[in-house]
């Protein structure tokens, strides 16, 4: 028996959102929610003992109003760039999809999405921070899906739009958007920017079954990076995390060889690699609520707070893709990223 | 175990006919009505006296996991927003006496509206605070003792309003009436509580944790060999998907006289369960 009500069954509104255009304009896409007024965002998000898979069954929406920082220093477990300067902004905090690796789970007490509807204080701040880069010779790196799938929620708030528009007037940044997302109306009515890059996440057709919950199936990633290609826009390629299922090396060898058969290796903006990995303090967070997947039962090794696979197999992983995505990729000219 | 409180006797008598609940003479709480799948608290009028009913109510309660808790009530409701004898479900409580705010998972399907409730520490008349639908004076405190037992997703307020605020004196028959004409969706939304999906995931059986307390006894383990063991176990049955008693059984008949003995039988049992 499910006796559930269904996703965004109610929206919670922080007092100050309410005078926000954007406020009124996500309102309005969801006509049938209960509204609830509520005065600070964490009244909510933070309760204690919530239960992150529950309410990932009915995601509630929250409305509020970030306050700074604006934008976070990137960390080695995003590997997005090579850049000097490598920021993540969160206009939007949680997922539709629910990935059995994902951290998030780790990261926030709930699974409700909070929709941050002050962007112009996100643009303020990203005017701030170019203007105080150190390397001022390289373009900035800001990643603004990196909590979130911001593209899977487009078709209710048109968050990557604004930041596509933002970025055509900042030559100074490199916008990322990460996204396992299938829906690309918002990217088919502008001109692609030279400094945004879309980033497809990528899993063979058998994780996507079995830990990649609610997201398009590979085939229609697929399909969305053969477009956004056709396009004109720069496309990474996320092959992060590999997971080692029994038979690891057959499942993503054939995935590597049928992803190419499809996508010339030269159109690819650059491809990024990385083995399963998360936060010590994340991990055990998820732990704690017994949950079904089989990654959290497996024994990993410890660096840097990070639990990861046991180093000659992590080794072994990466040099396995590397050398299979060679054969692809563009000659020495540094297109694959991560460890 | 559902657990539902009400302030009256009256708001009680018509759950209590409906569950065919059977009033318990055992305890030490003098209101408590109950059968297999359901209990009722009456817990009397006001804050304090629902901090004290249920504070001793959970005092005394030894399986706190399996167990949702139900508010139902009657509330003075807004004149112009609230209708008398409609039932709501209540998505925010906010105590008058301090402010605070507290929002209860709502997370089970209705065909009920949806109110704010506003608990005040003493009756009003024509209250002035026009945020809210509906005035009670029971659901902070009882959210107050609760939630700190309970996750927010095992947690329902239930309100039927019976007046405007306006002073007008309600029978006990009335109330009783009141609860009465909205049995039929009290009692569906009290059905729907017993889902699964609300209770706590437990990955080991009965008969899991019960091999895994003899394998402890026997085998003399320490709390952190017994915590590790339960680890393994955990991971044992999702990744394999077998059961473990049949491993941990032949490790219940052993005799152990002396730490490395333990030990060693330890370091066996956890390599069998990784391997």
């Amino acid at each position: 028996m499910n006796n559930l009500l269904p996703n965004f069954s109610h929206v919670y509104i922080e007092n100050r959102a309410r005078s926000f255009p954007l406020t009124e304009t996500i309102l309005n896409r969801f006509p049938h929610a209960i509204r609830v007024d509520i005065r600070h965002y964490k009244e909510l998000f933070n309760r204690p003992r919530q239960d992150y898979q529950l309410q990932k069954r009915c995601i509630k929406l929250i409305l509020a109003v970030k306050q700074p920082p604006f934008l976070y220093p990137l960390t080695d477990v995003h590997q997005s760039s090579r850049n000097h300067s490598q920021y993540y902004t969160t206009p939007l905090l949680n997922c539709l999809y629910n990935c059995e690796y994902c951290f998030l789970q780790g990261l926030y007490p709930s699974a409700n999405m909070v929709a941050f509807v002050n962007q112009a204080a996100f643009f303020q701040a990203t005017d701030h921070a170019i203007n105080k880069l150190s390397y001022q010779k390289e373009p900035m790196w800001l990643s603004v899906a990196y909590q979130t799938d911001l593209l899977a929620f487009e078709s209710l708030i048109p968050f990557s739009q604004a930041w596509i528009e933002y970025a055509t007037t900042r030559p100074e940044i490199i916008l990322e958007i990460r996204t396992k997302s299938a829906f690309l109306a918002p990217l088919k009515t502008v001109s692609p920017p030279e400094n945004v890059v879309l980033a497809w996440s990528l899993s063979p057709q058998e994780i996507v079954d079995q830990m990649e919950h609610r997201t398009p199936a590979l085939e229609k990633r697929l399909q969305a990076v053969q477009t956004a290609l056709h396009l004109g826009w720069k496309v990474r390629l996320c092959i992060d995390p590999i997971i080692t299922i029994p038979r690891w090396k057959t499942v993503y060898g054939s995935f590597i060889d049928s992803l190419f058969k499809r996508i010339s290796g030269e159109d690819i903006y650059d491809v990024v690699l990385g083995v399963f990995r998360m936060n010590r303090e994340f991990f055990h967070r998820i732990r704690k609520q017994k949950p079904k997947s089989p990654l959290y039962y497996y024994r990993y090794t410890e660096q840097n707070q990070l639990l990861t696979l046991p180093e000659p197999l992590r080794e072994e992983v990466i040099q396995f893709l590397k050398e299979r995505l060679k054969t692809y990729l563009r000659e020495g000219e540094g297109q694959l990223l991560g460890c | 175990m559902v657990v539902i409180t009400t302030a009256l006797p009256s708001e009680a008598r018509p759950i209590i006919r409906s569950l065919s609940l059977e009033q318990d003479h055992k305890g030490s709480l003098p209101k408590l009505y109950g059968n297999d799948e359901y209990t009722l608290l009456i817990t009397g009028v006001g804050g304090v006296s629902v901090e004290k009913a249920l504070g001793r109510f959970f005092k005394h309660l030894s399986e706190r996991k399996r167990l949702f808790f139900v508010n139902v009530g009657i509330a003075g409701g807004e004149q112009k927003r609230a209708n008398i004898g409609e039932m709501y479900v209540i998505n925010k409580i906010v105590e008058a006496a301090t402010g605070k705010t507290y929002l209860p998972d709502i997370l089970l399907r209705h065909s009920l509206q949806e109110a704010a409730l506003l608990t005040v520490e003493k009756a009003v008349t024509h209250p002035s605070n026009k945020d809210f639908h509906l005035v009670d004076m029971e659901a902070a405190s009882v959210w107050k003792v609760a939630s700190q037992f309970l996750p927010p997703h095992r947690m329902l307020f239930l309100k039927i309003v019976s007046d405007y605020c306006d002073g007008t004196p309600i029978s006990a028959k009335q109330i009783q009436e009141l609860v009465q004409e909205n049995i039929i969706a009290l009692l569906t939304l009290l059905r729907s509580c017993h889902q699964e999906c609300f209770y706590d995931r437990e990955i080991l059986a009965p008969e899991d944790r019960d091999i895994l307390t003899e394998c402890r006894r026997v085998l003399r383990l320490t709390d952190t060999q017994y915590l590790r063991l339960t680890n393994l176990a955990e991971g044992y049955k999702v990744i394999r998907n077998k059961d473990i008693v049949s491993i941990l059984k032949p490790y219940c008949t052993r005799t152990v006289t002396h730490k490395r003995e333990r030990n060693r039988f330890f370091q066996t049992l956890c390599e069998q369960l990784t391997t």
